[in-house]
């Protein structure tokens, strides 16, 4: 390899950890955060024969028993690995294909069309390489040392080179897939759509990812599939690479084999999306990555003066309500086309879904949707706890990602327009989008599942909750002087270990004491009206507290650093 | 030479440049001029390979793009209207990569690009990421690498956007200087002023198509910026801007 394909290798692979605008700062902390992710797995995956090696030393001697489990646990294995190495390839995004600063930047060198791809490439497989070989070894090394045994099928480093492959197989698949989607919007999409369908896919393929993590843990649980040869266990890909991994070890039967056949043809469809994508991007990456911005000239008739209503001239003309909704109005765009602040608030909120999904599961879902009935105490409960662990979540989400700048030079038009009179309405707007994109959403959602397990009783919960939200959301801002994505933003002022305890004493503090409430107004209801009345004069109370320092202090544009001097808030 | 022969471009049914002719001679700076949507853009980005020509050629020194389009490109500088950059990287780091691509060897490179940050004023912002910098040192970023390998031909287009009024003088001093050493320059833009100084003929492109070519200095058709601007708005616009300007105050009068 010549010097100028390594630099561009290097510089591709940097490339897809790249977080766009936020400063160079915060793109290492990400950059540290995910490789922080990393060595949590591998260090998962060392833990992993404290964690199950008890189970395997009883069940050792039972053959039935012990191959069930063995099933089990690699179909969970491959799918931590599958997700691991998803979220990878969907943080990378379409940066995994030459995109438009590519052409522009590298065209014009004295570097051919093939030279640029295949350093793409070459950046994409040492990425992705990376992280299925890391992932597939840290899970399945210490996982077949473990589950060695008299009845275990081969000897252990065979089973070690047999798992592995399987699992780098299935977190190839998983990779390809992820890649494959987004070479499908490159070809395919309109020129003005390319932009947003690939981000909403980006953003939709990492909330999915984190929706499936705590589900992955469930999978042991439906082992016996494979011993009834479910139909079912065709639909979760998993299970495809652990009967490929059967059939190569000697142990599967036809079930098995169709498994693995499900399993060649989709890593070879999948991979074949990319390649036939890689190649049609390269016979036309002109013509492709010019469609965007000729679609951005064409839509407007040339020479055609058309004055559109600006949605900025509200806040030159307009009184306090005005002000509010305008900015209101600037977040929700930006939040609908940004990447990053779309990943980390979904993302967050993705974490709160997938938890309360889980604690449905493992409360008895399933069996209560196929039974009906009267739902067990543990999934009313799960139910009750549900819409407080997702406004929880969500807030949390919002707020980081109201907190990440866009751009931050270009808040100048803020900073202009930044006065004592105006400022208590900008904020409102911050309240607005709680509400609006947490609180109430949250509340519509939940009700019919709420209602289909606790009937009339959802009701008793619904006021509970919306105040509860009201509470966290005063909480939240009860300090608040920012215009969203408009103050510089410096990462890691607070300890990473820390935050995660503040985090954790939260969700404690708040799931428990809200479901509780609840349960204590469906229960008795007399009692509702005690509780609704207390957390009415709560709201009132952090409220007015909040409106009395609201919009004193001069909006912030820079973030403070750790060591300045703060506030001290006694007002 | 840079020399474009009869070069179209055409968008489906849209014809973008039809039939363009120009050339370039060692030594020469070539202004070319044209409004918005004339074309500009079109030509220069099928000059330095980001477009192929629907017909037509280009070609430098007798030996057309599409012979060798590397060769071509080696011998080619190019700064975008756009500072289309990988703003995660650091000045020096963008420099040590388009330098690598052009081949230069790393000691050399690495002496060029410590003097060339030094000289354009990046060396302190040097550990900074260029998501940063203004578009000013975004600007003089990209004229440092579009120079780092000596090219033949430079093509600016748009070079003053977002240059302070030194580095301004800096440049065109520096156009100035790479002209008397032999180098062909051909330079967009809308800056009839800059154009005048700094050029020794220009062409003026509207929908599409070359409508006037004109020395500037030196010869009988010397213009001043006056003259420059009365042959622009002759040839390119005419639209009545008085009373575009005077709609466009009635709506901002509005109430």
């Amino acid at each position: 390899m010549t010097d100028a394909e390594r630099a561009l290798t290097r510089h591709f692979i940097g490339y897809f950890l790249d977080v766009g605008f936020m400063t160079s700062e915060g793109s290492d902390g990400v950059r540290r955060a995910l490789l922080g992710a990393m060595s949590a797995v591998i260090t998962i995956g060392l833990f992993l024969p404290r964690l199950m090696g008890r189970k395997y030393v009883a069940i050792r001697e039972i053959p039935d028993v012990y191959h069930a489990m063995v099933v089990g646990d690699t179909l969970m294995t491959f799918a931590f690995a599958m997700l691991i190495v998803a979220f990878a390839a969907a943080f990378a995004g379409d940066s995994m294909f030459p995109d438009e600063t590519d052409f522009r930047v590298l065209t014009p060198l004295p570097v051919t069309r093939a030279f640029v791809f295949s350093a793409k490439l070459r950046a994409v497989a040492w990425y992705l390489g990376l992280a299925i070989v890391v992932v597939s070894l840290a899970l399945q090394v210490p996982f077949t040392a473990i589950s060695g045994g008299p009845h275990a099928e081969r000897t252990w480093l065979v089973r070690i080179a047999l798992y592995s492959a399987a699992s780098m197989a299935a977190s190839l698949f998983a990779a390809t897939a992820v890649m494959a989607v987004q070479g499908f919007i490159v070809m395919c999409a309109p020129g003005r759509y390319l932009r947003p369908l690939s981000v909403g896919a980006r953003t939709a393929m990492l909330c999915g990812v984190v929706l499936l993590l705590p589900l992955a843990g469930r999978l042991p649980g439906i082992a016996r599939g494979f011993a009834a040869e479910s139909r079912y266990l065709f639909l979760a890909p998993p299970a495809w690479f652990v009967g490929l991994q059967r059939v190569a070890s000697g142990a599967g039967g036809a079930y098995e084999f169709r498994l693995a056949l499900v399993a060649a043809a989709a890593l070879v469809l999948a991979i074949s999306i990319v390649a036939v994508s890689y190649v049609l991007l390269y016979r036309r990456f002109d013509v492709l990555m010019l469609r965007q911005s000729q679609a951005q000239t064409r839509r407007e008739p040339r020479g055609e003066v058309r004055l559109k209503p600006d949605t900025t001239s509200g806040m030159i003309t307009s009184g306090v309500t005005d002000q509010a909704r305008v900015i209101a109005r600037f977040a929700v765009r930006t939040l609908w086309r940004s990447p990053l602040h779309q990943v980390v608030f979904l993302g967050v909120a993705a974490c709160g879904v997938g938890w309360s999904v889980n604690g449905l599961l493992g409360a008895g879902l399933l069996n209560w949707l196929r039974d009906g009935g009267v739902p067990s105490p543990r999934l009313a409960s799960a139910a009750t706890s549900m819409p407080f662990v997702l406004l929880l979540t969500g807030v949390t989400g919002l707020r980081a990602a109201l907190m990440l700048p866009q751009d931050p030079r270009a808040n100048w038009i803020f900073r202009l327009r930044e006065d004592e009179e105006h400022r208590a309405a900008q904020l409102d707007a911050v309240e607005h989008l709680f509400m609006r994109l947490v609180v109430w959403p949250v509340l519509v959602c939940v009700l019919p599942l709420q209602w289909a397990l606790l009937g009339a009783g959802a009701l008793v919960g619904l006021p509970i909750a919306y105040l509860a939200g009201i509470i966290l959301v005063e909480l939240v801002i009860r300090t608040w002087r920012r215009i969203p994505f408009t103050c510089s933003y410096i990462p890691g002022k607070r300890n990473v270990a820390l935050t995660f305890l503040i985090a954790l004493t939260a969700y404690n503090f708040f799931t428990t004491i809200g479901a509780g409430l609840t349960a204590l107004g469906q229960f008795h209801p007399s009692r509702l009206l005690i509780v609704v009345g207390i957390l009415m004069m709560g709201a009132a109370v952090l409220r007015r507290y909040r409106l009395r320092s609201w919009g004193q202090a001069p909006l912030m544009f820079d973030d403070d650093p750790p060591e300045s001097v703060q506030p001290l808030q006694l007002l | 030479m840079l020399q474009a022969r009869d070069l179209t471009k055409r968008y489906g049914g849209f014809l973008a440049v039809d039939r363009v002719n120009f050339s370039v001679a060692r030594g020469e700076i070539l202004g070319y001029l044209g409004p918005n949507g004339s074309g500009k853009s079109t030509t220069v980005n099928m000059v330095v390979g980001l477009l192929d020509s629907s017909s037509g050629s280009i070609s430098l020194d007798g030996r057309t793009l599409g012979e060798d389009p590397v060769a071509y490109k080696r011998r080619i500088g190019y700064v975008p209207e756009e500072p289309y950059l990988y703003t995660q990287l650091t000045a020096g780091e963008y420099l040590t990569l388009a330098g690598t691509l052009r081949g230069i060897p790393p000691p050399l490179l690495q002496h060029k690009i410590d003097r060339l940050l030094r000289l354009f004023l990046l060396h302190d912002s040097r550990y900074a990421a260029m998501s940063a910098y203004s578009k000013g040192m975004r600007q003089r970023v990209l004229l440092a690498a579009a120079l780092l390998h000596d090219p033949d031909l430079l093509v600016l287009d748009e070079p003053f956007s977002g240059l302070d009024v030194t580095a301004g003088l800096l440049f065109r001093a520096l156009l100035t200087l790479l002209s008397a050493q032999g180098r062909m320059v051909l330079f967009s833009s809308h800056r009839l002023d800059v154009v005048q100084r700094v050029c020794s003929r220009v062409v003026i492109l509207s929908h599409g198509r070359v409508v006037a070519e004109e020395r500037v200095r030196g010869g009988s058709g010397d213009h001043t910026v006056q003259s420059l601007e009365d042959v622009f708005v002759a040839v390119t616009a005419p639209e009545d801007y008085s009373a575009l300007a005077s709609e466009i105050f009635d709506v901002v009068r509005l109430a």
